[in-house]
């Protein structure tokens, strides 16, 4: 039962590792494009759209790939888990506000902000959550090759 | 209760890595940056989304926003408002009607009561580049067999930022 826990929270977190590495990566090739989601939020300043189009991905990105490798998952779990938190809350504020607008959530996903996608990110806020409060005994990638090596050679 | 230790470490660690990635991100994109600072980063959305929309709206004629001022002057032509109905009193182009595309989806009558002449030219507009509501009535409307209808791309912001005339006055 243990067992089939840390397998659990293995693939939570690979799962949002995942999600935030590949979403951050696609921000990073195309950062202009990202800078025109945040634009369409009509929530922060001209000024800032270039700096947030710049450095928000490679946080992703970075956080996303702390989560895959299994090295400082804590940190990243807690800093995916913020940003999540401040995406749905754009999504809500931009949905009241009635903006028919793509989220930017993906680059190559047109995702509208509105019911789904706050489904989408709160679903991914748990997951985040999960990793970030329940996590310590998860398998890590390194030790989860360990054990696969020596069965591979049985076999 | 989570020990303060395990708190702290986590928040070190969250921080690390978005100290590490602003200074990477904001080296890798000093020009991304710098244009927004200077403007020119705008300008290049609102170019770029105002390039979108028309292409991929051909069969609809866009209007520029100096044209759109000078047939307000001219007082022939009617404004459109297809933006929500709290938008339209928040402020509006002068004189312009308020016809929200999602309450003309609802019910399509709504046209031949707010605009009965169908041979009038009608600019539509609404929040800007990257907002397709008007595109969208500009359709309708089209179908409904209004043959004369514009869309200004630049719509209210770009109107109102021009500091061409609004209501309620600003």
């Amino acid at each position: 039962m243990q067992e089939t826990k840390r397998y659990i929270f293995l693939a939570l977190r690979l799962l949002i590792g995942g999600i935030f590495f590949y979403a951050g990566l696609e921000k990073i090739l195309d950062p202009f494009a990202f800078s025109m989601a945040i634009y369409n939020y009509r929530l922060f300043p001209d000024l800032l759209l270039g700096g947030m189009a710049a450095t928000i991905p490679w946080m992703e990105a970075m956080a996303g790939l702390c989560l895959l490798s299994g090295f400082n998952t804590k940190g990243a779990a807690a800093l995916t888990s913020f940003l999540l938190l401040i995406f749905i809350g754009l999504i809500i504020i931009s949905a009241i506000r009635g903006l028919d607008i793509d989220c930017g959530c993906f680059e190559s996903l047109e995702r509208k902000v509105g019911l789904l996608a706050i489904f989408e990110d709160t679903s991914l806020f748990v997951i985040s959550m999960c990793v970030l409060l329940f996590e310590k005994n998860a398998l890590h990638l390194q030790e989860l090759i360990n054990k696969m090596l020596p069965r591979r050679i049985d076999e | 209760m989570i020990p303060n230790k395990i708190i702290f470490s986590t928040l070190k660690g969250s921080l690390a890595i978005v100290i590490i990635g602003a200074i990477l991100g904001g080296f890798l994109n000093l020009g991304l940056i710098k244009a927004s600072i200077n403007g020119e980063l705008l300008k290049k959305i609102k170019d770029k989304q105002l390039g979108d929309l028309k292409n991929k709206t051909a069969q609809i004629t866009f209007v520029e926003l100096k044209e759109a001022k000078r047939l307000f002057d001219e007082k022939t032509t009617i404004f459109l408002d297809s933006r929500s109905a709290g938008d339209y009193r928040d402020s509006h182009i002068q004189g312009a009607l308020g016809l929200p595309f999602i309450s003309l989806v609802q019910d399509r009558t709504l046209a031949g009561r707010i605009i009965p002449d169908k041979n009038r030219l009608y600019i539509i507009y609404c929040s800007g580049e990257g907002c397709d509501l008007s595109v969208e009535l500009a359709k309708e409307l089209i179908a409904l067999d209004y043959p004369n209808v514009r869309v200004l791309g630049e719509g209210y912001p770009g109107w109102a930022e021009a500091k061409y005339p609004v209501e309620p006055s600003r």
